[in-house]
């Protein structure tokens, strides 16, 4: 691996663009009433492969044209697509053009627009790139669609330093959710998680994205509880052209598709994903504070997850989308757009695999065989409409629906050191529901002066309803029998969790440019509020009169509700024991002005400065298990105000190439959950978390230098280096004591410094083959240590109780190293049929997965190689069909609890290889 | 961004009031005459912060978690009744328990015919109505670090350094139908000490019918004296993290509903090796188990698939200990040494059963003998395949064949220089109404 970077990095100092026998053409574009600037306009170069688009100012610059004779076409929104004819092209030199487009009014069928800026696109993106000056990667709809990439979360995985730990968890620059922000259009948006502040990426398909975004180095027009990446999903707006599309797909898994499955008999509703409402909690138990069957007459209480689940055979996943869009041209040159996209898809998938955990003796506390069957589902609707009711005006609603499933069964079965042989299986649906509006205007007050404002409100459901759990002991058999533990009181059980967000925010924005030294200046204002209520139930059932063997299958025979009763043989109680921890309420609320300018004092230099001012109040009122029904709340409430001062250098060391320094403060809060100090159950998990009420904010110093060099439209060779120093950073550690249980605390302080290397180059340009000239390679790795501390002296100070086995230790989740590679080639089969290939390739280093105690290994998750195909054809103008070959290495996820002499493998799963085809169809 | 501390502020001001109201509430007839008295009948509910007193004969209702911090006393006086109040149709009660959080102190001593008794509230009394007596004290525990959560008051920390902490006293103290699960997979046990120093004074303690164990140690170098454990559903006695204390004159007998072990000792189930070792002096212990019990653990020689598997002690997870004048019958098997690091105690003296009776079918794991052989069961074990020794009657009777003189043990051991913990025609247990039996 080592090499692969160190080759990198001889690569970049060695190929060092070098220019040919070609010439440049800079230039500016204008509307031709007004004189203003235009922006985003797209200039191409015909009969070569060269275009660009106006930056901010309205300039452009077109490089490496063959010396010679060219036309340009220039084209815009609203505007005639102009041809400028006989540009002359000289070596070594550059010509300067200045173009007026005219607009276009009226007279729709007659408009001939060849491009928007098409955001979606790579070239687009990284001429954004080239001219922003802060640190940003941008991954675009073009990208996501050729890899075959299916949500945000994987869409991810493409920025180079970003890795997602477990599917859900991202992290960035080894740093993890608590450094990581996602904004939906540059609104904040709450998770589903309880125990997460990040959203789970991967529950936004690729379909609704424009682009997705990544800063790395911190501005203070965002939130200030950032030190990895702060990731916004830019949804997509109104096409160009009028369009619907229907997709249809398909999906087979070499482990899961045609194999016995395990789960809850579905209806349509529960197919669709849509399944809380039939697992709701059954009246007589909701109006009762605490369920206990033998108070309610042993009447059967009408829960809805059998403790046996349906067996059935596992069908194709399918997924369905449809999307629709247009844009307008109406009178007195305004503009209206819309979109509209719907989809469907669900998967079903059977993990098999071994948990086993070990004491600093590497005797196993458990030994289990895991079989995890799971039907996801992902529902999603977007509508996003745009009006630009004058040339100085436009606004844009956005409405978002997300709705996410995951309705399966875990077995674990086998050795426990104390128990002996057990099985034990949950049946469980997580059902997490996001809606959100947005609105935002924008609004040209002046040449030089432009307001906007946005709003959003976000709502979000997280349920897991009726989880159904059984815990037994073995008792072997050819069909193997099993039986209740006598006193084991919590084995059986039935837990409910409802989670209800409300996120609102505000960004108001006033951006002027002065002119002069003062290029630009930024200054406005965040506000926040969110709320929420989390309430959960774990309903009981003692079976201990039960003493006959059974089957699994004969589970709700055996616990039949005709047969709750008290006192004889046979009969068995629901019992729900009151426990107010079970609840919590929450509220936040941030503001926070911020002021930022760019300053360019000399051709070549720009500087960024900015301050941010965040006032935040974090409260939660929290209940302990001593406290009696009728006690108020107790409450914890931290307050910030923090002041975060930020700086980038940008310095254009060619036309093509710049050189960017940042530094920055941000800081780190701790979650709702984390700062008050009663015990919750992860929602999906048996170890138990224990908040802290001794945390306190942490804060984050953050170096970046980074060198970007732009060969040609759509190419990039990027180098970057970066330092964070973080202090007090907030770590899970695990606490003293017998049963698993965690909780957080500060850290004394970490360091995480990394070099990151991008490349995205044609293969024609990169060999100087034009034989390759459909090829195109993308690279990106990084490497990075990361070392948190524990002062031995100080672990009094902590508020809880630990000790951990590695007082020194990599961050969670922080790979040493991350390497992507793709290869895509393009073949043109007529004017409208094309085929594109992509391979890519993923591996990450070993991360951290749990931090040992007492002397017990620390667990990582061992480096893992993914290799992905996707095939996309156009096989028409109106007809694309997508065929995707995932995991097609199907490697063996191994955790591995680490020791003095040797490993022991806490956990081993596999996915299974992936093949999907999906069909649209385009008029 | 008005602060919202008001809210806590609002709590301590309920913690108050749930107290002063007890303290005013004087009129039912009832005199109260001395500072922190709790009129009888009052309802405990809250933390108990200052001093306290339940006052002699009086009858008290104790409601959720009822924790004694801040450094306050609570003094329980003789014959008082504790009646833990258990979640019913119409009342949903959390599960009820006493804390004694460290530095603060119980004093709760009754008499052989004045017990302190605490019990359930329940007209149909049953194991798990209540949590139980938990004591949590500042003297040394093992796990790395010196302190540990407490299994069951969120936020209480217990372990240190004070090796002769005192947490006061309890004596003639009963507790009934414990076990009651606190939160998730916690239950309670009947009492519980956890880092509890030798300071503290722990006589004549009673448990009756606890769904988990009787009495456990969580570290600490508290000893005890005269114990009687009656009818546990999981084990009777039981002690991890380290614990080093004596005891002398314990009884424990199994119910024959559901049972498990008759001693479960560790020293740590994270990290066998860590120290303070478990190292308790034990002797003059009588155990009784019940081969009808069904089991919840492992079995370790299953005859049937519902009974047969109850152990009269599980020695693993690396504890040390020095056990003597046992006798050990009634049980489905009899020891178990379990862990490497726990064989290696035996074998090099840092654990030693000696000069005990052990009766019963499978007197020891087959995978033990070599070790019975050389080091373990040396000195003075008689080991039969009887079902009880000739000189025992149910828990009375002792052997002083093969006994060890305790007081060469150490300072804290009287008399009982026979096997066994009580002896014929001197019936501790019986005296008075403290235990039940």
């Amino acid at each position: 691996m080592y090499k692969t970077v160190i080759g990198c990095l001889i690569f970049l100092f060695t190929a060092f663009y070098v220019q040919a026998q070609t010439g440049s053409v800079t230039g500016i574009i204008t509307d031709a009433q007004s004189q203003e600037t235009l922006i985003g306009v797209t200039i191409r170069a015909e009969g070569s492969a060269k275009g660009t688009a106006t930056d901010v100012e309205g300039k452009f610059r077109l490089t490496e044209l063959a010396a010679g004779t060219h036309t340009l076409t220039v084209s815009y929104v609203g505007y005639k697509t102009l041809k400028v004819e006989d540009v002359k092209i000289e070596r070594g030199k550059t010509t300067e053009l200045s173009i007026a487009l005219q607009a276009d009014f009226g007279l729709l069928e007659e408009v001939v627009v060849t491009a928007r800026v098409d955001k979606g696109s790579s070239l687009a993106l990284i001429n954004d790139r080239k001219l922003s000056s802060l640190v940003i990667q941008k991954v675009g709809a073009e990208e996501l669609s050729l890899k075959g990439i299916g949500n945000v979360g994987e869409g991810l995985k493409k920025v180079v330093g970003v890795a997602m730990v477990g599917d859900k968890s991202l992290f960035v620059r080894g740093l993890g959710d608590r450094y990581n922000n996602a904004t939906l259009n540059g609104l904040p948006i709450p998770s589903t998680n309880p125990d997460v502040k990040l959203i789970p990426l991967d529950i936004f398909p690729t379909s609704i994205v424009k682009n997705i975004e990544v800063l790395k180095s911190y501005n203070p027009v965002y939130y200030g509880d950032f030190s990895g990446g702060t990731i916004d999903i830019v949804t997509r707006d109104y096409p160009e052209k009028g369009f619907t599309k229907i997709s249809l797909s398909a999906g087979y898994n070499s482990i899961s598709t045609g194999k016995s499955f395990l789960g809850k008999k579905k209806g349509f509703s529960d197919l669709l994903g849509f399944s809380r409402s039939g697992r709701s909690m059954p009246e007589l138990v909701a109006g009762s504070g605490a369920y206990d069957s033998y108070y309610n007459d042993n009447t059967d209480p009408g829960f809805k997850t059998p403790f046996a689940p349906y067996t059935y055979t596992a069908p194709v996943n399918t997924g369905l989308s449809f999307s629709s869009g247009n844009r307008y041209l109406l009178n007195n040159n305004r503009t209206f757009g819309y979109l509209l996209t719907v989809s469907n898809s669900n998967e079903y998938s059977y993990q098999p695999g071994k948990s086993a955990w070990f004491n600093a003796q590497q005797d196993a506390i458990y030994d289990f065989t895991t079989e995890d069957y799971f039907y996801k589902t992902n529902t999603s609707a977007l509508l996003s409409l745009y009006l630009k009711s004058s040339p100085k005006t436009n606004m844009s609603v956005t409405g978002l629906f997300v709705n996410d499933s995951r309705d399966g069964v875990q077995d674990n079965y086998g050795e426990n050191w104390d128990l002996g042989p057990i099985y034990g299986r949950r049946n469980t649906l997580i059902q997490n529901t996001l809606a959100t509006g947005q609105v935002s205007v924008n609004h040209r007050l002046t040449d030089t002066w432009t307001l906007s404002g946005s709003a959003g409100y976000t709502k979000t459901v997280g349920s897991i309803p009726d989880r159904a759990q059984i815990m037994v002991e073995s008792r072997g058999g050819e069909e193997p029998q099993y039986q209740f533990s006598p006193n084991g009181i919590t084995d059986i059980n039935r837990f409910f969790a409802d989670l209800h967000d409300h996120d609102m925010a505000t960004h108001i924005n006033s951006h002027i440019k002065p002119g002069g030294v003062f290029n630009e200046i930024n200054f406005g204002f965040d506000a926040r509020y969110k709320k929420r209520k989390f309430d959960a139930r774990q309903i009981d059932a003692d079976v201990k009169s039960i003493r006959n063997l059974f089957t699994l299958d004969e589970l709700d025979e055996v616990l039949s509700p005709s047969r709750l009763g008290v006192g004889s043989a046979n009969t068995w109680r629901y019992k729900e024991v009151p426990n107010e921890q079970n609840r919590y309420r929450s509220e936040m609320q941030i503001y926070a002005p911020y002021v930022s300018a760019n300053f360019i004092w000399a051709e070549k230099w720009n500087l960024t400065a900015g301050l941010r001012f965040e006032a935040s109040v974090q409260s939660t009122d929290y209940k302990l298990d001593r406290d009696v029904v009728t006690a108020p709340y107790r409450n914890n409430t931290i307050t910030g105000n923090d002041l975060l001062p930020s700086v980038t250098l940008k310095y254009a060391v060619t036309p093509n190439s710049s050189l960017i320094l940042a530094g920055s403060k941000t800081i780190s809060r701790p979650l709702f959950t984390e700062a008050a100090p009663f015990r919750y159950n992860e929602s999906a998990g048996t170890a138990q978390r224990q908040g802290n009420q001794y945390l306190r904010n942490g804060s984050n110093y953050n170096a970046d230098v980074r060198y970007d060099i732009f060969p040609n439209p759509g190419e990039i060779i990027s180098f970057s280096v970066f330092g964070k120093r973080l202090v007090d950073p907030i770590e899970l550690v695990r606490l003293n004591g017998s049963e698993p249980m965690f909780s957080y605390v500060n850290s004394d302080r970490a360091v995480v410094a990394g070099i990151e290397i991008e490349l995205n180059k044609n293969l024609g340009s990169l060999l100087g083959a034009p034989a390759f000239r459909d090829f195109s390679v993308g690279l990106n790795g990084s490497y990075l240590y990361s070392q948190v501390e524990f002062d031995k002296d100080k672990l009094d100070q902590k508020g809880v109780p630990f000790y951990p086995t590695n007082f020194k230790r990599p961050l969670f989740g922080a790979s040493p190293y991350l390497v992507n590679a793709d290869l895509m080639y393009r073949a043109n089969w007529s004017e409208k049929s094309a085929t594109s290939f992509s391979l890519t390739y993923n591996v990450f280093g070993k991360r951290l997965f749990i931090a040992g105690a007492q002397g017990t290994g620390d667990i990582y998750e061992m480096p893992v190689n993914t290799l992905n195909f996707n095939i996309n054809n156009t096989l028409s103008k109106n007809v694309d069909l997508k065929l995707g070959f995932n995991n097609l290495l199907n490697p063996n996820i191994v955790y591995n609890q680490e020791f003095a002499t040797n490993n022991l493998e806490y956990m081993n799963i596999r996915k299974g290889v992936s093949v999907s085809a999906t069909l649209s169809y385009s008029f | 961004m008005k602060s919202k501390n008001w809210r806590g502020l609002a709590f301590s001001a309920w913690a108050m009031i749930s107290l002063m109201a007890c303290e005013k509430d004087n009129n039912g007839g009832t005199t109260v005459g001395r500072e922190g008295e709790l009129p009888n009948g009052t309802e405990i509910v809250g933390d108990i912060t200052k001093n306290t007193i339940l006052a002699k004969g009086n009858t008290y209702t104790l409601r959720g978690g009822v924790h004694v911090s801040k450094g306050a006393t609570l003094t329980i006086e003789e014959g008082v009744t504790v009646k833990a109040i258990t979640n019913s149709k119409t009342d949903f009660a959390n599960t009820a328990y006493l804390l004694v959080e460290p530095g603060s102190k119980i004093q709760a001593t009754g008499t052989a015919t004045a017990p302190i008794v605490f019990t359930s509230n329940s007209a149909t009394p049953a194991p798990q109505d209540w949590g139980g007596v938990i004591i949590c004290g500042k003297a040394p525990i093992n796990p790395q670090g010196g302190t540990a959560p407490s299994e069951m008051g969120t936020g209480v920390v217990y372990g240190g350094t004070v090796a002769n902490d005192n947490s006061g006293t309890l004596k003639y103290v009963r507790v009934e139908y414990t076990g009651k699960k606190q939160s998730d997979s916690k239950e309670h046990n009947g009492f519980t000490f956890e880092g509890v120093g030798s300071g503290t004074t722990l006589e004549y303690l009673a448990v009756y019918k606890g769904a988990d164990d009787g009495i456990e140690f969580f570290g600490g170098t508290a000893n005890i004296r005269y114990a009687f454990v009656n009818g546990a559903q999981d084990d009777l006695f039981d002690w991890t993290y380290g614990w080093s204390g004596n005891a002398q004159y314990l009884v424990g007998i199994q119910g024959n509903d559901v049972a498990d072990r008759g001693m479960e000792a560790d020293n740590n189930g994270d990290n066998n090796s860590l120290s303070p070792l478990s190292s308790p002096t034990i002797s003059n212990v009588t155990l009784v188990g019940s081969r009808e019990a069904k089991t919840n653990d492992n079995p370790d020689a299953a005859t049937d698939a519902d009974k047969g598997k109850t152990l009269g002690l599980k020695l693993r997870a690396g504890t040390g200990g020095k056990l003597y004048n046992f006798v050990v019958y009634g049980f489905n098997n009899g020891v178990n040494v379990e862990h490497q690091v726990t064989i290696d105690n035996a074998l090099n003296g840092k654990l030693i059963f000696a000069n005990s009776d052990l009766y019963g079918p499978n007197p020891f794991k087959s995978s033990l003998a070599a070790l019975v052989q050389s080091a373990f069961f040396k000195t003075e074990v008689t080991v039969s395949a009887n079902d009880k020794p000739s000189y025992m009657n149910g828990y009375v009777g002792t052997s002083a064949t093969g006994a060890i003189n305790p007081s060469t043990l150490g300072a804290f051991f009287t008399g009982g220089n026979f096997k066994g913990a009580v002896e014929t025609g001197k019936d501790w247990v019986s005296e008075g109404t403290w235990a039940r039996k």
